[in-house]
């Protein structure tokens, strides 16, 4: 185990801070503003948009691929690769349990939902850090061309599918979580990520291999 | 021909089978309104029965499709559990709120399989308002779209009469059933327009629910002028002369609760035609008391649950400052690894303890306000308002055997209206994000109250409520005393610094804005009233919907005097 395999360093720490900061700004913005019934149609800036989980879920897309460029940068591999992806993801979540318990507040008997997204949240930002790892590893440092391609790839995975089929983007996933619809677009959002996760590993043991034989 | 037996062996078992079956199937036969005729958003007497039944265990479903594509469309159900021992008479009062689509009624066995179904007309018997409603014989029409009916079906329960602008009760032969008399009490005392016709027909008539209502103390016949029978007898207070014959009394106005009671000292039959006109010219309609706009206001100003602004800016800030500090001051990894994960522990708790049942957003707010009048008669209106911050169906728990009826707007294209009541269980319907939703309910009630007003500054009064009244005013002859809370038990009370009614006040906002509404148009001038009310708040939950009820009484009891 050399120094480099550490959960926390100056480089992650910022994905956590932004991701604790902009977690913390949603939180606020999320909590209803009307204090009587007569003013909550009046004042309804982010009314009826889970405002916070949009956010919780952008921002932990975000900080997988900051993970997964960081990683290749310093050419971590094999299963402690993916055992430091899963620590640090969920130092990430813990981090924001604080805003998670106190949102609570905001969907009250929404608890099962609650630790579906949690779940899904860690899911999507795993496949996320898996992608980054995988478009950065032949550069091994910071690269135009692979900052634009992870993402646009990130873009057009949350955004795309919202026209279409919205379980499919993680946006959409969450909404249909909150909501608590049937199980079968609940289904489709945790099978996407996980089997575009899979493909990535797949892909990565292909790349891995040729590296080798190389 | 030997062919032709064997077949008719068939046939005619299976004839004689079908037949029996056939006469076995269970009938319905509907009865709706006063006459067939009704007023469409009221609360509509219906007599439902039902034969070719031996012992049935189901339900009774009455179905009814309201609007048009252009107007939305709604449905409004309204289910009563039944066990019947071969057949039976249903009378119940149901919501009819529009005419355009006929109104389905179906028995229904326990699994749900439909037994018999039968589809009622409304269009042919709607009145588009309240209308004059005559029982007993009455000589002359004395109005246009006047519904006549014997005094056998008159309907039991007062919130029926809804539909009725005025009850006029003429020469009947053997008088009103009595629990016909006390719903009509009911219904004077809430707005209800009473015309009583007397003379020789006083004494077929006479009970003491009338005497309760009556204009006049201690009644007795006469002969008049012209040689007919008159009611004389001692004038209550506020009691007015409207008409007068041959230097006789004809027509007494008393107003009684909410209502007026019209007391003709003769018979009809001794009346020319334009004395029926002269007398129809002085009746007012019946407006039945409504708390709804003062409901409606204070749903408006409902505090609307929610975690403070400050107390989230409070928790960001803390967890920013003291992740920061640990990547800072920590001196190895792994301290601080364990530092991080110990302060978002004991910040997961703080939020814990924070975000508790009060500070959690309620998906329904329902604010119910009830009315409980108690004069000779109990009754109790309760107006319901709904507000939802968010998706999801509502459970509205209504008490009896009376549904509820709900105030639909214009158009129903906006929201869901469908409604589903069933009887002991209550009613429950679907609210969106940001709607709200106005019901009202009705009931009859002998409120456990007495109130004896003993001499000038003291009244004695016995409260058998479960609760105290949270705070009471004892109004003597039209001067308001404040005498604070009224605890279960007996308790003299003593009546100090009294103020006109029309400047009385309660503490609560909340109180004082139903009982203005109240004053306005409840005769409260006359005689000893207590007025108390009470506010409790409770939160609901049905599965993931949570509703935060409120609960406002306004209690009015009659007193007594004993000087």
């Amino acid at each position: 185990m050399n120094k480099h395999y550490n959960l926390v360093d100056s480089d992650s720490w910022q994905s956590f801070f932004s991701l604790v900061l902009f977690c913390g700004i949603a939180l606020i913005l999320s909590i209803p503003p009307a204090r009587h019934v007569r003013l909550f149609d009046q004042i309804s800036i982010f009314s009826g948009i889970p405002v916070y989980f949009y956010t919780y879920i952008l921002f932990m897309g975000i900080i997988g691929l900051n993970l997964g460029a960081i990683s290749a940068r310093r050419g971590e591999r094999g299963w402690m690769l993916f055992s430091l992806f899963g620590e640090r993801l969920l130092l990430a979540q813990f981090l924001t349990l604080p805003y998670l318990l106190f949102e609570r507040a905001a969907y009250p008997g929404k608890e099962g939902a609650f630790v579906l997204i949690f779940l899904y949240t860690y899911i999507v930002s795993f496949l996320c850090a898996l992608t980054s790892r995988l478009i950065e590893e032949p550069t091994r440092r910071i690269s135009a061309h692979g900052f634009l391609l992870k993402y646009s790839l990130f873009i057009v995975y949350y955004l795309a599918p919202l026209s279409i089929l919205p379980p499919l983007s993680p946006l959409g996933a969450v909404a249909s979580l909150l909501s608590g619809e049937q199980a079968g677009p609940l289904l489709l959002a945790y099978a996407t990520p996980v089997l575009l996760a899979l493909a990535i590993l797949l892909l990565q043991n292909r790349q891995l291999r040729r590296d080798h034989s190389v | 021909m030997k062919n032709y037996c064997s077949a008719w062996r068939i046939v005619l078992p299976t004839l004689l089978l079908a037949a029996l079956s056939a006469s076995a199937a269970p009938q319905l036969e509907v009865a709706l309104g006063f006459a067939e005729r009704f007023v469409p958003g009221t609360l509509t007497p219906s007599c439902v029965k039902i034969a070719g039944v031996d012992t049935f265990t189901g339900f009774l479903v009455l179905t009814q499709k309201v609007g048009n594509p252009w107007r939305g469309e709604a449905i409004s159900r309204v289910e009563i559990p039944l066990t019947l021992a071969g057949g039976g008479k249903l009378e119940r009062l149901i919501p009819i709120y529009d005419f355009t689509h006929p109104l389905a009624v179906s028995l229904l066995d326990q699994g749900e399989k439909v037994l018999a179904e039968v589809e009622i007309d409304l269009r042919s018997r709607m009145r588009e308002e309240a209308f004059p409603l005559a029982v007993g014989v009455l000589p002359f029409p004395f109005a246009d779209g006047l519904v006549a009916i014997d005094e056998e079906a008159l309907p039991r329960l007062w919130p029926a009469y809804e539909a009725v602008s005025s009850l006029w009760v003429g020469h009947t032969a053997k008088g009103l059933p009595g629990n016909s008399w006390e719903a009509i009490g009911r219904w004077v005392s809430a707005g209800g327009t009473l015309v009583l016709f007397t003379g020789e027909d006083f004494y077929l008539l006479d009970s003491p629910v009338l005497r309760a209502l009556l204009p006049l103390a201690n009644p007795r016949l006469s002969l008049g002028e012209n040689g007919v029978q008159i009611l004389r007898g001692e004038k209550r207070p506020n009691v007015r002369t409207l008409l007068s014959r041959e230097g006789d009394p004809l027509l007494f106005l008393r107003r009684y609760g909410a209502g007026a009671v019209y007391l003709v000292t003769t018979s009809a039959f001794n009346l020319e035609e334009t004395d029926f006109k002269a007398i129809a010219a002085q009746i007012t309609p019946a407006r039945l008391i409504d708390l709804t706009y003062a409901s409606a206001d204070l749903l408006e100003r409902t505090p609307l649950q929610r975690p403070a602004y400050l107390a989230a800016f409070l928790l960001v800030l803390a967890c920013l400052v003291s992740y920061s500090l640990v990547v800072l001051r920590a001196k190895s990894k792994k301290r601080m690894l364990v530092l991080l994960l110990a302060t978002s522990s004991i910040l997961c708790l703080s939020s814990g303890f924070y975000t508790n049942r009060t500070k959690a957003v309620n998906s329904v707010y329902e604010l119910k306000t009830s009315l409980y009048a108690q004069t000779s008669f109990g009754y109790v209106v309760d107006y319901y308002g709904l507000f939802a911050t968010m998706d999801g169906t509502a459970e509205v728990k209504v008490r009896g055997q009376i549904p509820i009826i709900q105030e639909l707007p214009r158009s129903l294209q906006q929201h869901s209206f469908d409604i589903d009541w069933v009887e002991g269980e209550g009613a429950s319907l679907v609210l969106q994000r940001g709607e709200r939703r106005y019901l009202r309910g009705f009931g009859a009630y002998q409120l456990p109250l007495a109130v004896v007003f003993t001499g000038d500054e003291e009244v004695r009064i016995e409260n058998d409520l479960d609760e105290p009244l949270e705070e009471a005013l004892l109004i003597v002859k039209g001067q308001a005393f404040s005498i604070g809370e009224v605890r279960p038990g007996e308790a003299l009370y003593y009546l100090n610094n009294g103020v006109p009614l029309a400047d009385a006040e309660m503490r609560k906002e909340s109180f004082t804005s139903l009982f203005r509404e109240f004053a306005e148009r409840f005769c409260l001038a006359d005689a000893v009233w207590l007025v108390g009310a009470t506010e409790e708040e409770v939160r609901e939950r049905y599965g993931t919907v949570r509703i935060k009820v409120r609960d406002i009484a306004l209690y009015v009891v009659a007193g007594e005097e004993h000087e």
